[in-house]
């Protein structure tokens, strides 16, 4: 039995095409007016619609140094701007050790893509602009900005981002990773992005109204964020309250690319999961803030899920409204734009309206909608929904504080042990489930593409323009199940969750999309690359082709993706919200790819950069007991910080192994062998050396980086060095015969040696720490 | 002003095989009356978008808003598409 602290929101920041703060932004819905115009920032006129939420009057030197607008794409500069008015609200002065204990959680659906915009070319990029571009540069930008080293992540999962952002966050705080957390969500205006929803043909030529009669949707740009912490705290220190972030539920549709699942099955159990995690009844829920886009696909599919989980009876009666009309869909930051303005709608004794609404369209004539102009209601608990392309869903249930508070601080928990039972990878030493130890010998070789064809491997898991990271991650995946013995009935049967870390998506496809955008015209944007342009698109395709319909998500952290998916998959096993979960990682090389490389300094690395894909089925230790599955190892503790700077490497890089042996419950004499994995930069190298050292360095135990083996994969570098120490574990405990190899191969292995715990350490190259302890399950 | 065979060789090649890059099938493979979605050259909702995109590309056409029931009609096989293009063109 464990116990989890309840979280609450004590600060809010805003802007967005309705205004640049909060106040602006509440006075214009209670006044019933939208940000949506007509387009400013570029050319609209040939495109089927003119209209765009933009952010007014921005001027980004009122805001920033020459030194910062350098470094910030504009997307992270709307982050900041709302980050900073949500920490001013929440009034916390942070001393070094509260810096320590807070983190930040962002979530966008196109990252920098702005700084590639401003070169207008995907060949010879510069450098400074480019280095903006990367997804994970949001979320380290805001830590860096505002010098905090708690947990770091940006969440990809394109409009479910930021709901999803909110959720981790809210874990981060209840588990006791962090005090304090900063979760939320930003998107800029993009050209390229626009000319994507043109080509679908999911624009409105008039200002959005979702469940209207006229259809498509609104674009619209901004940040939103809040401040999450623990009710204890907040009672404490006697903060403002806005609400409790009771629960969430993540959910994949594994249906299509761009298109909701027509009867709307994602979005419902992603509302289940809620529920369940939040421990309340669906009749308690007393209004939805839904994703509405104003589409015809999402908008039915979304009240089909809903009306079909709350009976229609409760449905009918049920408020609901979409905000989008307001201030438009802003992609990334939607879930957070439309979280914080129904807080602040809430703090009136008011409910969100949707705008410009003549009348139902079909399909939404029995819903409760709220139209035109707010209305007065008071609901204790909400959701506040959101759905992606790629098919991922969130749904946080919240606590309107200003109705009703909880009065215990914490929640007793039942947690479950986490064990590895399936594992698999796909490299350019060949493709493998299990053991891979016999490739750790095989040091001689150069790093060079990997060769791996899905088509060859298994047609029926391939389509057409299936680009190398998504085969590479599927082929991963794949092996994993059959390492674990299940057949797709299995894996349709169990609800199987997917989470799954890349740095940067398929750059493949993001060349192709934008090669056409920039040299032929943004009119004659790609349909058919669009879809690949959000990161979570490659793990959409892995639960479309595997049937992975559990829990899912898809996240960036530059050089932790894969040991954060392990994390995340980690606690949705150890909370009992699944009983498998599949984690993974994927690196591509392209052209593209490579500019992006040196323009973060990657050329330096001493490491050859390679691809491939790594994937492992996490179980409830218990289930795979009960039904016969391998266990490979034990994760029994994991421990995450920001280093943010070199000042911070040793400091930070030990508070995550600390934290990881703690939630161990092992001293640091404990640990019988560490893994430590990172880029290896000159200006870094030795200092994070000299933190392991000064640690482990008095024992005699085994320290390796199999960097030199695998090369340096962003992504999947420190996953595959989780893969290794699993089988290490397993292998010495089975005695072997590959065992016996290495170990006869490794200078400090001897063949007795006491393999009870490792430690799996990797970094990023923004410092990005991730700490975890394997152990054997004897 | 094309012939309908130009207009065809055009469908089948610039678009069907080079922008929607189908695997396993040539030009010359896909036949007039072939469907282009279900059962024939499985195209989704998504790719038909893109072949409308294609379709202004190649043609200096107007196609974009075309209402999802104007695009089934038309965009059945090689052969109702041309035809489609070949009357756009003759406007």
């Amino acid at each position: 039995m464990g116990t989890r602290k309840r979280v609450v929101v004590t600060g809010i920041g805003i802007i967005c095409g309705l205004g640049n703060n909060k106040q602006e932004v509440l006075a214009k819905m209670k006044e019933n007016q939208t940000g949506i115009a007509k387009m400013e920032r570029f050319d609209t006129s040939k495109f089927i619609s003119q209209m765009g939420a933009e952010v007014k009057a921005y001027e980004a030197e009122s805001y920033f140094s020459p030194d910062e607008l350098a470094r910030y794409d504009r997307c992270a500069q709307y982050a900041i701007i709302a980050a900073q008015e949500a920490l001013e609200d929440t009034h916390v002065s942070l001393d070094s050790a509260g810096r320590d204990r807070m983190g930040v959680a962002l979530g966008t659906c196109n990252g920098g893509i702005n700084s590639l915009e401003v070169q207008w070319t995907v060949e010879g990029l510069d450098k400074e602009n480019t280095a903006k571009y990367p997804f994970f540069q949001q979320g380290d930008a805001v830590a860096k900005h505002f010098d905090l080293h708690g947990p770091v992540n940006t969440i990809n999962t394109a409009c479910a981002a930021s709901g999803n952002a909110v959720g981790f966050a809210s874990d981060m705080v209840a588990e006791g990773y962090a005090d304090m957390m900063l979760a939320g969500g930003s998107d800029p205006m993009s050209i390229s992005v626009y000319a994507g929803f043109n080509v679908l043909q999911a624009l409105n030529p008039e200002p959005c109204s979702p469940y209207n009669i006229r259809y498509g949707l609104s674009l619209g740009e901004g940040a939103a964020f809040v401040v999450l912490e623990s009710l204890e705290s907040a009672l404490q220190r006697g903060a403002k309250i806005y609400a409790e972030v009771n629960g969430y539920g993540l959910s994949s549709d594994a249906y299509h690319e761009t298109a909701p699942e027509p009867e709307g099955r994602g979005i419902q159990h992603a509302v289940e999961l809620a529920l369940k995690t939040a421990e309340i009844d669906k009749t308690q829920v007393g209004y939805i803030n839904t994703h509405g886009t104003g589409t015809a696909a999402n908008d039915s599919a979304e009240l089909f899920g809903l009306r079909k989980l709350f009976g229609e009876e409760q449905f009918s009666k049920l408020p609901i409204s979409s905000s989008k009309a307001y201030f438009g869909h802003n992609l990334g930051a939607a879930a957070a734009i439309e979280y914080v303005t129904t807080l602040l709608a809430m703090q009136q004794g008011l409910l969100p309206a949707t705008l410009h609404f003549e009348a139902p369209r079909k399909g939404s004539e029995d819903a409760n909608l709220i139209v035109n102009s707010m209305r007065e209601e008071k609901p204790e608990f909400f959701l506040c929904n959101n759905s992606a392309f790629g098919g991922h869903n969130c749904s946080i249930v919240s606590r309107n504080w200003k109705q009703n508070q909880a009065t215990d601080t914490e929640r007793s928990r039942n947690h479950s042990r986490v064990v590895i039972s399936g594992m698999g990878m796909v490299h350019h030493h060949g493709y493998e489930t299990g053991s891979i130890l016999p490739w750790l010998s095989r040091t001689d070789g150069p790093v060079v593409p990997c060769e791996f064809d899905l088509k060859a491997y298994d047609k029926n898991l391939y389509e057409r323009r299936m680009n190398s990271l998504t085969q590479f991650s599927i082929g991963a995946t794949h092996l994993a199940l059959q390492d674990a013995g299940w057949e797709e009935a299995d894996v349709s049967a169990s609800q199987v969750g997917l989470i799954y870390g890349t740095s940067r998506g398929s750059l493949q496809s993001a060349q192709k999309y934008l090669d056409i955008i920039f040299n032929k015209g943004p009119e004659f944007a790609s349909g058919i690359y669009f879809p690949d342009m959000v990161l979570n698109s490659t793990a959409g395709k892995m639960a479309k082709k595997l049937k992975l319909k559990g829990y899912g998500t898809s996240l960036s952290t530059g050089g932790n993706d894969g040991l954060m998916s392990a994390l995340y998959g980690y606690e949705t096993i150890k909370n009992n919200i699944q009983t498998y979960c599949l984690v993974g990682a994927g690196d591509e090389r392209s052209e593209l790819s490579a500019t992006i490389d040196r323009a973060l300094g990657l050329d330096q690395s001493p490491f050859q950069l390679s691809e491939g894909g790594a994937s492992l089925l996490l179980s409830n230790l218990e289930s795979a007991q009960q039904n016969g599955m391998k266990v490979y190892a034990e994760l029994s503790g994991f421990g995450l910080t920001f280093s943010a700077s070199e000042q911070e490497v040793e400091k930070q890089l030990h508070r995550a192994v600390n934290t990881a042996l703690e939630h161990a419950g092992l001293r640091v004499e404990d640990v019988d062998f560490v893994l430590f994995s990172s880029a290896g930069l000159p200006h870094t190298a030795g200092l994070e050396q000299d933190a392991i050292d000064s640690m482990f360095g008095k024992q005699n135990i085994p320290n390796y980086c199999f960097n030199d083996v695998f090369g340096y994969g962003e992504s999947t570098s420190a996953l595959y060095h989780l893969y290794v120490a699993a089988d290490m574990i397993s292998s010495h405990q089975n005695q072997q015969t590959a065992w016996q190899e290495v170990a006869a191969a490794g200078e400090s292995l001897s063949a007795n040696q006491r393999f009870q715990h490792g430690l799996v350490v990797g970094s990023s190259i923004n410092g990005n720490n991730i700490a975890v302890v394997v152990s054997a399950v004897n | 002003m094309k012939t309908i065979e130009e207009i065809k060789s055009v469908i089948k090649q610039n678009i069907l095989i080079e922008r929607l890059e189908l695997e396993d099938i040539t030009a010359e493979e896909i036949n007039d009356n072939d469907q282009l979605f279900g059962e024939g050259l499985g195209l989704d909702s998504v790719e038909a978008l893109d072949v409308v995109a294609g379709l202004e590309e190649e043609f200096g056409v107007k196609l974009q808003g075309l209402p999802q029931d104007e695009i089934q009609k038309h965009f059945f096989s090689v052969e109702t598409l041309s035809q489609f293009i070949a009357s756009k063109l003759g406007e």
